[in-house]
């Protein structure tokens, strides 16, 4: 490895960290004229950026065994300060810049102990960027270095230093304090820093670097947290399954030092479906994994598998397929390696062959017996993938069924009965739309039912939009194929049938209105429900029924894809003409429609058995490279944690029966 | 006829056998492209980095393979409506009246094979398609009925 290659050709001490080991690369002022090149754009982001930065010298420290304590503090006028109690950044006089080694660093771009392999092993700012573009990027700049026994200050502006380093006095702490207001002709606009986001990746590193402990207060609001975890990486996958029912008690734990590389793993399976895997290289995340994920997936799938033949759990032919066995895991790979070779765009993603297969033999030797040595938890893993396989082939087999009976004019209810069943079980969770007030209210407020009229919810699910309609009719009956819904609406409405919407169990002309939601769209041949409901409609009786519409024809394909592999069983992708058509042609008048827009949480919406774990990632990637003609149209947000938020339209018709 | 022959005869491409295996040839490589593209996202998603690398290599290569083929067609005419292409205002008639066409002809006749054969969702998914293309058609429209003035502005 070349780290031991590095450490032996070096000449300075690794622990002497002084002038000498800061090393000169050239120019600054680029940084100010495009800020992007450095921190990925001048926007929220970036902001952040700036302050990991300043975070990141200081776990270099810690990782060098030199720092226990990082403070970070925003301040009430939006400046951050960034504390710790390592060495202190030198401030002798450094050889051939002739300035001192602080001012160096701070003033030059690619200056600092990070670029001399002696002084820091490992460094944590892969990133590289150093803390200078901090300074370029700051208005102004404090530094404090606690040194020697003596207290030093220097002051910098827009990058360039506007004082000497000052003696301010005696003392005898030991650390660094860098104090910066991020330059508000950079940062135009946005909230400044967030408490929120800075915490999540104080929480990441704390985990990361379980010797450390980092506070972090807003003096805008009085936040005040500390992070200290001596669990390391295992409670971090605890932390990150703490709202999970898990598959088996303590994570699987492993920490390997290969050829100069460290590898730490937290392994842990729950009985849901999402799957949480969070990769790091020199404790910054990457995103898009890379070498190490790859290494890791490719050892437990081929040492699941051999364990799985050769305690006979599988049938023959059988074979448990890498998505498969991530479905419901959390896990947490860090990798910590000397000059990481990272790519992408946003550089997020390791590529490394020589490190990818050291990960993959340290997981594979440390699985092998950890399985041989815990059977009971290897056989409910196991167990868990093969289900996991099973439901997938499930998802195949229903819209392949759904069509087979199409073609007979029959619909298979076993379908929709085994789909919408297992869901009932946490149909609330299962999405944000289901329950969401105003969502539900504008349904009812387009009542104009009589107030002893007799209204149906068909296809009724728990009965929350029937019931939402209390107060503004007579009585409400529901109507759902699934027996587990069918219970739950008991609850809600005042009776409760168990049936099939294309031949519904009642007279014709019988109720006051009929009110269903998000439903038409998995049913083939929709027309056929929808005459059905006009036929249990009274003379004048008012059809209410709310679905969501892609925004346009441009954003309705992407959709499509989206929706249908969440859910295997939909058959159509509505626009606004066709729904106007498909009331109309089934003899409804006076078509009203309004409109309204809801977030919806993709993780949540797609953590359901109904959608494969391929699928999942394949929604995942369909945000990710969503065209900008989409996007145009079409609002989403991808927050920093990954998750994804939808903006989904939804549209509530009102139709008359003549 | 000797090769000698042909050559001090000038060939015609257009209308003639290679011409043919040109546009043949334009569309297996974009579909080609496309599909290395398709698959190594299949195996990004499994964690094959190195296969999902190289995959997408490919995709790029053939990118450039298929518009090799587009270039020596393009004096004869647009590979997939014969119209004539050129300058951009000449290229965006080409391109509406293939949009028109997937709009109005062929996707709406794919829909309805879908349908008559119970494939309900991959007839919709046509008749999706159907929809956009011809919202393609009408941003084209657009554009080309400002002419040049559109880049100007």
């Amino acid at each position: 490895m070349s780290t031991a290659k590095r450490s032996d050709n070096n000449k300075t001490p690794r622990l002497a960290y002084d002038a000498k080991s800061i090393t000169v690369l050239p120019g600054l002022e680029a940084v100010r004229r495009r800020p992007g090149m450095y921190i990925g754009a001048a926007d929220a982001k970036g902001l952040h950026h700036l302050v990991f930065e300043v975070v990141d010298n200081a776990i270099d420290e810690s990782l060098a065994g030199f720092c226990e304590r990082i403070s970070v503090v925003i301040g009430g006028d939006g400046s951050c300060v960034v504390e710790d109690d390592g060495r202190g950044i030198p401030v002798d006089l450094h050889d051939e810049e002739n300035k001192p080694a602080c001012e160096v660093v701070l003033t030059t771009l690619h200056a600092g102990g990070k670029f001399d392999a002696g002084t820091y092993g490992i460094a944590a700012g892969i990133h590289g960027i150093g803390v200078s573009t901090v300074n370029a990027l700051s208005e102004w700049l404090v530094l404090d270095v606690f040194r020697d026994g003596t207290h030093h200050r220097q002051r910098y502006e827009r990058g360039s230093a506007v004082s000497p380093v000052d003696t301010i006095g005696d003392s005898d702490r030991r650390g660094t304090r860098i104090h910066f207001m991020p330059d508000a002709e950079i940062f135009e606009g946005g909230e400044g820093l967030s408490g929120e986001r800075l915490a999540g990746r104080m929480r990441e590193l704390a985990f990361l670097e379980p010797g450390i402990e980092i506070s972090l207060r807003d003096e805008r609001n009085g936040r005040d947290e500390r992070f200290c975890f001596a669990g390391g990486i295992p409670s971090f996958v605890e932390y990150m399954n703490r709202t999970r029912k898990v598959l088996h008690e303590a994570p699987i734990h492993m920490v390997e030092q290969v050829n100069g590389m460290r590898i730490e793993l937290g392994l842990q399976w729950t009985t849901g479906y999402a799957e949480d895997l969070s990769s790091f290289v020199n404790h910054v995340r990457t995103s898009d994994h890379g070498s190490h994920v790859d290494g890791l997936l490719s050892a437990m799938t081929r040492v699941m598998n051999e364990h799985a033949l050769g305690r006979r759990l599988l049938e023959k032919g059988e074979r448990i397929q890498t998505m498969d066995l991530l479905e419901g895991m959390t896990g947490v790979i860090s990798v910590q390696l000397a000059d990481p070779q990272l790519e992408g765009q946003t550089k997020t993603r390791l590529r490394s062959d020589e490190a990818g297969a050291i990960v993959e033999e340290a997981v594979a030797h440390h699985l092998t017996s950890y399985l041989e040595e815990n059977r009971a938890v290897a056989t409910k893993i196991v167990g868990r993938a093969l289900e996991a396989q099973r439901a997938r082939i499930a998802a195949r087999r229903a819209s392949e069924q759904a069509r087979y009976e199409v073609a007979r004019a029959e619909v298979n209810e076993d379908v929709y009965r085994s789909q919408f069943g297992i869901r009932s079980q946490n149909w609330h969770e299962s999405c944000t739309w289901l329950t969401h007030e105003n969502l539900l209210e504008a349904h009812a407020a387009a009542s104009k039912m009589p107030e002893d009229g007799l209204l149906l919810d068909v296809c009724c699910g728990s009965g929350v939009v029937g019931a939402s309609f209390r107060g503004r009719v007579g009585r409400i009956v529901g109507l759902d194929l699934t027996p587990q819904m069918a219970e739950m609406a008991r609850t809600r409405l005042d009776e409760v049938q168990l049936g099939n919407i294309y031949k519904l169990p009642f007279e014709e002309g019988v109720f006051d209105g009929v009110v269903t939601r998000e439903v038409l769209h998995l049913l083939p041949e929709p027309e056929r429900p929808v005459a059905q409901i006009f036929r249990v409609l009274k003379p004048g009786g008012q059809f209410i029924v709310g679905h969501i519409l892609p925004f346009g024809p441009i954003d309705a394909p992407w959709m499509w894809r989206v929706f249908k592999k969440k859910q295997p069983l939909i058959f159509t992708m509505f626009q606004e003409e066709d729904f106007r058509a498909l009331l109309e042609g089934a003899g409804f008048v006076d078509i009203e429609m309004t409109e309204q827009t809801v977030w919806e949480s993709i993780d949540l919406w797609i953590d359901t058995h109904e959608t494969p774990n391929i699928h999942r990632h394949e929604i995942r990637r369909l945000f990710d490279t969503a065209p900008k003609m989409v996007r145009d149209v079409h609002p989403f947000e991808i927050l920093p944690t990954g998750e994804i938020r939808d903006l989904w339209r939804w549209c509530v018709f009102s139709a008359r029966k003549p | 006829m000797n090769t000698t022959d042909a050559i001090r005869q000038a060939p015609e491409l257009k209308g003639s056998a290679t011409h043919e295996r040109l546009r043949r040839a334009f569309d297996v490589a974009s579909r080609s492209a496309q599909r290395y593209l398709y698959l190594a996202t299949m195996a990004e998603i499994e964690g094959r980095s190195n296969a999902a690398g190289l995959l997408r290599e490919l995709a790029e290569t053939e990118a450039v393979h298929a518009q090799g083929h587009l270039d020596l067609i393009r004096g004869v005419g647009d590979p997939v409506t014969g119209l004539p292409i050129g300058e951009t205002d000449q290229n965006l008639d080409a391109l509406i009246s293939s949009e028109i066409e997937e709009g109005e002809t062929v996707y709406p006749s794919m829909a309805r094979t879908a349908r008559a054969e119970g494939f309900l969702d991959i007839a919709d998914w046509f008749e999706t398609m159907a929809k956009v293309k011809r919202g393609f058609a009408a941003r084209l429209g657009e554009l080309s009925e400002m002419g040049s003035g559109a880049d100007r502005s």
